[in-house]
Parts: C-alpha cells; structure tokens; sequence
C-alpha cells in the first residue's frame, strides 16, 4: 500500500529518532575521526543492539525488532548520514536472511558474503548500499552548503560566488536523484510480493544511479571545501571513503548497468516503456 | 536537516485503465508519429480536437469550465503517453500546461467562461510573450510598454514593443504576454511588469517567423504597434507580475516533458543494438534506463507532493535541471553506444539526427540551468 505511511510515521519516526540520536551521541564522525584508537567501536555497537537496530528485519518471535523492510531502509538511510564503518548493513540484510529460512540468527555483527551471487541476498545489499550512500550523499550536501556559507574568500562567504552556487545545485541534484533512486528500490522491495523483475528494474537503477551521483557528488563536496576536505583531520573523507567502498559491494555501477542492458535489450524496445511506466 | 525529500509516490494502480485507453487511443489516431521524429511539434488542429473530446485537455480544472476535475496524477499519465508516442500536442499543450492556470486564477469571470471551454475542446492555441530581444533570462527587463488609454466608453491599454523566440505565435489565438505598465522601483526592479491577455487577431501585431537550425519555423518574432487591449483582459494585479508566480510552476518544472522530449532514440537504440548487444552497449544502455527510471521517479514523486498540497519548490527544479540535461545528452550518448553496430541503421541515425539537432534548445527553453540552478541555489539557502 504505497498510499499508506501512516503506521511508517508513527513508528518509523520513533525509530528513527532513536538511530539518530545513538549516531549523534556515540557515533560522531569528527569525534570518531579525531579518535586514536577503536575503542568508539564497542559502546556504538551496544547501543544499536539495545536498541533493537542490529536485529530490526528479524520478526519478534525469532528475537528481533520486527520493524518493516521500510523502516529497516530509513534506519540504514540514517546511519549513511554519519558513514561509520560499522557492519549494520551487512548484520540487517544476515538476520533477514536467517529469518527468511527459518534458522536462529547467531548475535553479534554479521557478515554477508559482499560479492554474493545469491539473487534476494544480492537485491538486498545493492538496496541497502544504495540507501546508506544516499544517506552520505545528504550529509555531504548540508555539510558542503554550510561550509559555503561561513567559509570567506574574497572578502565575501564563497557561497555568494556563482560558480560555487551551481556546483552545490549539482550536488542538490544528485543527492535528489540518489534519495530518489535508493528509495523507490526500497519501496519496491517493501511492497513487490517477491524479488521480481520490477524489484531488479529498481534496485539495479538504484545501485547504478546512486553510484554515479557518489562519484559526481564526492568530487563536487571536495572542490567547494577545498584543501582542508583533503586532510585527515576533517571529516569529509570519512564519506568519501565510504562511498568509495559502498559502491563496489553488491556488484558496482558497471556490473548491474550491464545485467539491466542485456535485460532491457532481450525484452526489446517495445516492452521497455510499459515497465519502466508500471514503476 | 537535509532541504531534499521524495515521499514514496508511486501512480495508483486504478490509473492503469486509463492509461491503457491513452494508448489505444494513440494507436488509433497517431499510429506513425513516434516513427516521424518532428511529429511531436505539429499543430495538428484535428488531432487537437479529439484529444479535447477525450477529456485529456484542461483534465484538473473545474467542470463549468470545461474541465475534468480530474487529478494532477491523472493528467501525469496522459502527459507521459503522449510524450512517449511521440504525439503531436503543440496546438493544446500550451494552454493545458501553463495559460489555462494562469486564467484560472487571475482571469475574470467572463472571460474564463469564454476562452477555457474552448482549450478544453483543443480548439484553442496559447503562446507566452516573455523574451524581448534586449532581455530574455532576465525578464524583469522587459520593455515592451503598456500604456493606459481612455477612449470614451473604451477604456483600456495601448501596446508598443516587440517579443522574440515566441513559440507558436504564428498559430495561436491568445498569448499571455508580460508588458511594462511603470517602471521599476529603486526598492524593487521586479516592479511594473504586468501580465495581459493578447487576442492574436487584433489589429496591431506582426508576427515573423524565425527559421531554427532544424530548419523549422517554430518561433517568432512578434510587433505590438498600438495594440489595443481592453482593460478586462488585465491578467491580476497591474506592476505585480513578479507576485504572481504560482504553484502552477512548479508542475510546469517537474513534468515528464522535462525528461522525454528526446525519448525516442532510447527507443530506436534498443532496435539497433538488437537483442544481444555487446558488453559496452548493453552496459550503456543499462545506465541510461537507470537514469530514465529514476528521473520519472523524481517526476512522479513531486506531483505527488504538489497533488498532496505539499511544496516541493526544489525538488521540482532538480527535475528540470538534471531532467533537461539528460534529455539533452541521450543522442549523444546512444550515438557512441551504436558506433558499432553494422548493418541496418538508417532509422536509429535519422532519429538520433533529429533530437540532437533539436537538443542545444531543452537546456535553454523555459528557463536556462544558470537560472534554474540559482533557484535551487537560493532553496539551498545560499541567496
């Protein structure tokens, strides 16, 4: 019921306010960044499993959260704003998987196999890569716009310079597409009755699209913020790397761009249309 | 917080049967023109009229003025089909898009009376009067000048100045043109601009065709010399032009019109690279269908929103930013892709000609990306 976001409104936002804030408190990226050791590593984890974050796809009767595809999206959405490097994608789409064939889901982070050719298993990263970069792609623009706002150069805050201003409308536009791409495969995943063919329209699009705006997106982040977007000390390679590394699980750009052409040229021109119209 | 959201909008799947009858009917009646490419700009005055008789033009507006009442999501999959048959809609789509909303809320009531029933029939071609030859992204500049005249019982306004790049001005009936009525002010350089409704068979205007580099005749130069145009057909407030852009704007950004004017060599790139096509055709293809499916879904989402009463003011720039540009460089992109392919290409290349002769105009037409990217520039809050 694509109409229906009311029960997703009410829950989704208590959920979400709760990844947000454990994000906020203890996943920090510049207090992560400025960290020496790991030792950040253990009380985040903690704080997602007590939460019920880490087990979100697993229904109560086997242990889990029992939220929604959508709102196990929005969790992953929101931990892509903060790009920690923590295995909660890999440990939501495993305790789906285990799920799904009924066997108990081990504890502790879990691990999927990043180069999977299981078909579901594969649908399902993509999706969840695609929405985490979404996520990091949100944060790049709001961070990158507010750095053009307080940053002077030429006696005047460098967002005031046209160049700058289309550049970050760019930036705009590509997160719009990556929000855009990575939610309706999510979407679709909720709703389809099974990893169909509309299902690998969406999330191969999503994947592909989104992979794209990470390239176009993290160079034009990096340009308006200059040299310091270059050093370790400042956060923006935190997103930077992990987009790098997000678009490579699942299968990258290329790899599903391949699989959607031979599908679209062996269902030919005529069927194209329709299905891309049924979307 | 993030200024960029997509609620999950998806068409309701009751809208399915109307679009099978969109396509039935286009079937019927423009069974060759997705196969001729410069169908889609046709005036087409009998085709026109069916289409109204169908309902399809004016869909959202109210009944006793010929409308539909139908909804914004309805009228989506209409535009859409249309679009992808290559139909040839340039008679009416001017008045269903942007004239017809403008009546709607700043026209008398006589005149609505007189004029929407007859665009809802398609008997009724609009054409805008924006540019000028001294100014065409900076519209506050306009100088073509409205000057109030008292002739006895006939009072009204007199017109003096030229329009330039007017698309269709050599069919229409009507323009919604933007005439100076007072200057600007020192406070304000948006002041002084007023919208008028121009019956083109007045005395008083020439138009002259201007030949485009596809060798068409689409748009015109147009010559006020003491129009006279009488005080009802004042279009809102007089100088206020600048206040009133409307919601209506940002349908017009974000419709499938902004992405699917050169859609017919995706089509034709499918035919030509046939059912096997090699890795980096098919790897080619697979981006553009990636990045078509996901500009719709943009689209979709948007008029969604607006449907619901929401304002995605940005979102629907974005659309028409990245939209046009996509558009723009989808013949290019599928002439690399079928550099390869031997044997029979005759219809992929006549195609690919077409639209990217027609291609340098979507970027600029209806707002240049310099000016919509400082819309979203200033929806960032960077202006």
């Amino acid at each position: 019921m694509p109409w229906d976001n009311s029960r997703m409104n009410i829950a989704g936002n208590l959920i979400a306010d709760a990844t947000r804030r454990i994000f906020r408190d203890l996943g920090d990226p510049q207090a992560l960044n400025l960290a020496r050791d790991e030792s950040w590593r253990a009380p985040l984890w903690r704080a997602l499993e007590d939460a019920g974050l880490t087990r979100a796809w697993v229904p109560e009767n086997h242990g889990g959260a029992g939220a929604s595809i959508a709102e196990g999206f929005e969790i992953l959405r929101i931990s892509g704003e903060f790009a920690v490097a923590v295995p909660l994608g890999e440990t939501l789409i495993a305790g789906w998987a285990f799920a799904r064939d009924g066997k108990k889901v081990p504890s502790g982070p879990l691990e999927v196999d990043l180069s999977t050719k299981d078909n579901a298993l594969q649908l399902m990263g993509a999706a969840v890569r695609a929405m985490q970069m979404a996520g990091a792609l949100q944060s790049m623009l709001d961070r990158s716009v507010a750095y053009a706002k307080e940053r002077v150069a030429f006696e005047r805050p460098i967002g005031g310079f046209q160049a700058v201003q289309h550049n970050l409308a760019r930036l705009a536009g590509e997160t719009a597409a990556a929000l855009a791409a990575a939610g309706s495969a999510a979407d679709a995943i909720a709703t389809e009755p099974e990893f169909n063919d509309a299902v690998f329209l969406e999330v191969a699009s999503a994947k592909i699209r989104v992979g794209e705006a990470a390239e176009t997106g993290a160079a034009i982040a990096h340009q308006v913020h200059g040299a310091i977007g270059f050093s370790r000390e400042h956060v923006l390679h935190r997103y930077t790397q992990r987009l790098w590394a997000w678009r490579d699980d699942f299968g990258s750009e290329s790899q599903w761009a391949a699989r959607l052409g031979a599908h679209v040229a062996r269902n030919g021109a005529d069927a194209l249309w329709p299905a891309l119209a049924a979307r | 917080m993030s200024p960029i959201h997509f609620d999950q909008i998806r068409l309701p799947r009751e809208l399915q049967a109307l679009r099978e009858e969109v396509r039935e009917f286009l079937r019927r009646e423009a069974p060759g023109a997705a196969s001729a490419p410069s169908s889609r700009a046709e005036y087409n005055a009998e085709f026109s009229r069916k289409v109204g008789a169908k309902g399809w033009i004016g869909m959202t507006w109210p009944r006793r003025y010929g409308g539909g009442e139908r909804s914004f999501l309805e009228r989506y999959v209409v535009t859409e089909e249309f679009r992808v048959a290559n139909a040839p809609v340039a008679l009416h789509f001017t008045a269903d898009r942007q004239s017809g909303p403008i009546l709607l809320k700043y026209a008398g009531e006589p005149l609505k009376q007189s004029i929407l029933p007859r665009i809802t029939r398609g008997e009724c071609c609009f054409c805008i009067g924006m540019s000028e030859p001294g100014s065409g992204s900076d519209l506050f500049a306009a100088k073509t000048k409205a000057t109030r005249v008292k002739n006895g019982a006939s009072s009204g306004w007199k017109i003096n100045g030229t329009k330039i790049w007017t698309s269709g001005a050599h069919h229409a009936n009507y323009m919604i043109g933007l005439f100076r009525t007072s200057a600007p002010t020192k406070e304000n350089r948006r002041h002084g601009l007023t919208q008028f409704l121009v019956d083109m068979s007045r005395p008083g205007i020439k138009v002259n065709p201007i030949e485009d580099m596809s060798g068409g005749k689409h748009f015109n130069e147009v010559v006020f010399e003491d129009l006279f145009i009488p005080d009802d057909h004042v279009l809102g407030d007089v100088d206020m032009a600048w206040k009133q852009a409307t919601s209506e704007l940002a349908y017009e950004r974000s419709g499938p019109e902004r992405f699917l004017e050169t859609i017919q060599v995706l089509f034709a790139l499918v035919r030509v690279l046939g059912e096997k096509p090699d890795l980096r055709g098919a790897e080619g293809l697979g981006r553009l269908v990636a990045q078509l499916h996901t500009l719709r879904r943009m689209s979709v989402s948007v008029n969604g929103m607006l449907q619901a009463g929401k304002e995605p003011v940005l979102e629907g720039s974005i659309v028409k930013d990245v939209g046009t540009i996509w558009e723009q460089a989808l013949p290019h992109r599928a002439r690399e892709l079928a550099a390869f392919v031997e044997g029979s290409r005759k219809e992929f290349d006549a195609v690919v000609r077409h639209a990217a002769t027609i291609a340098p105009k979507l970027t600029i037409q209806g707002g240049t990306t310099e000016v919509l990217r400082g819309i979203i520039a200033r929806g960032l809050g960077l202006r």
